[in-house]
């Protein structure tokens, strides 16, 4: 009986140092991995409110407009800009029965400041907005030095002045032509 | 109770700004110009946009100036006007052929403001701007580069 009890130990120890240094070992697999693609695509928002402006006062002054622009842009990007006006020099608002308010009558100033005529030129040629009846404008973000992400509010009142006074009465329209872009 | 929040809720669409977006704003190209761009109503009432194509060059300080289709350069769109639903979105798709190279099309999306019987109603133009040369490869710097920018 202790020869057996002797012999199994022996086979336990020797079956033992066998297999340990196999349990000690560590296995590994190939090392596995998910490619994650996320795209952000470049966005340019512009909006107005209110959507409609109506002149009222002894100098016929609107309501502030403000246009808000809300950019999110790649890095080698360059810049936005934003431009307002008119579609005519000669006919920014008018009766429907052939009396006009040129775009030389028709003044705008932004957050407040001076007011000066929707004579400029900026924006040439383009959807509506027509050189020589653009009433303003400016770089709502130069890259780098501003976000590449953000948001812009410019608050323009737009006033007449200088009517004649023989315009004929009547209810006078325009649209107001707001342009924003980055190339 | 009921009237009165359907009121409010009735001036503040009124009122509410006619928030337009475009998406993306640039794209390059080779020789083979094809893409889509997409159009978004964020507002909660309809409203109609035109698409309509221009070229474009740039000032000193990089400021974009736009002008008539240059002669030599045809835009195809897949649709020149539509409606968009409030919260809606619309993929617009454009195959371009220049005849010369580099070639720069600005194809605007003009949010047609709400009609207005009193003083003044507002529209909104917002441009996709593709650019394309004989390699797509560094086409917008290149473009750039003839400009004057970007030296």
């Amino acid at each position: 009986m202790k020869k057996i009890l002797a012999v199994s130990a022996v086979l336990f120890l020797a079956l033992a140092v066998i297999v340990s240094p196999g349990l000690a070992s560590q296995l590994s697999s190939n090392q596995a991995s998910v490619n994650l693609n996320y795209v952000i695509g470049e966005s340019l928002t512009v909006s107005a409110t209110p959507s409609t402006a109506t002149f009222s006062g002894a100098t016929p002054t609107t309501g502030v407009i403000s246009i808000s622009t809300v950019w999110n842009l790649a890095s080698n990007r360059s810049g936005v800009w934003i431009n307002w006006g008119f579609s005519s020099p000669t006919a920014a608002l008018s009766n429907g029965s052939g009396s006009n308010i040129p775009s030389s009558e028709v003044f705008a100033n932004i957050n407040g400041g001076a007011y000066s005529a929707c004579t400029q030129t900026a924006f040439t040629n383009v959807s509506g907005l027509t050189p020589g009846a653009v009433c303003g404008g400016y770089p709502v973000a130069i890259f780098p030095a501003s976000p590449l992400s953000g948001s812009d509010i410019a608050p323009i009142t737009l006033q007449l002045q200088g009517l004649p006074t023989a315009l004929p009465a009547g209810t006078y329209t325009g649209t107001l032509q707001i342009i924003a872009g980055a190339i | 109770m009921k009237k009165a929040i359907a009121l409010i809720v009735l001036g503040l669409i009124g009122n509410a700004a006619a928030a337009q977006t475009v998406s993306p704003l640039i794209a390059e190209f080779g020789k083979k110009i094809s893409g889509d761009f997409t159009v978004s109503n964020n507002a909660l009432t309809p409203q109609a946009v035109t698409i309509e194509a221009f070229s474009f060059g740039a000032d000193k300080d990089g400021k974009p100036i736009y002008r008539a289709l240059d002669s030599g350069i045809a835009v195809r769109l897949s649709e020149t006007s539509a409606r968009l639903g409030p919260k809606a979105s619309r993929s617009i798709h454009y195959q371009i052929t220049c005849v010369a190279y580099p070639c720069e099309v600005a194809i605007f999306a003009d949010f047609v403001g709400l009609h207005t019987t009193n003083g003044i109603a507002l529209s909104i133009h917002v441009p996709h701007v593709v650019y394309a040369c004989e390699k797509v490869k560094g086409c917008r710097a290149l473009v750039r580069k003839s400009w004057g920018l970007d030296k």
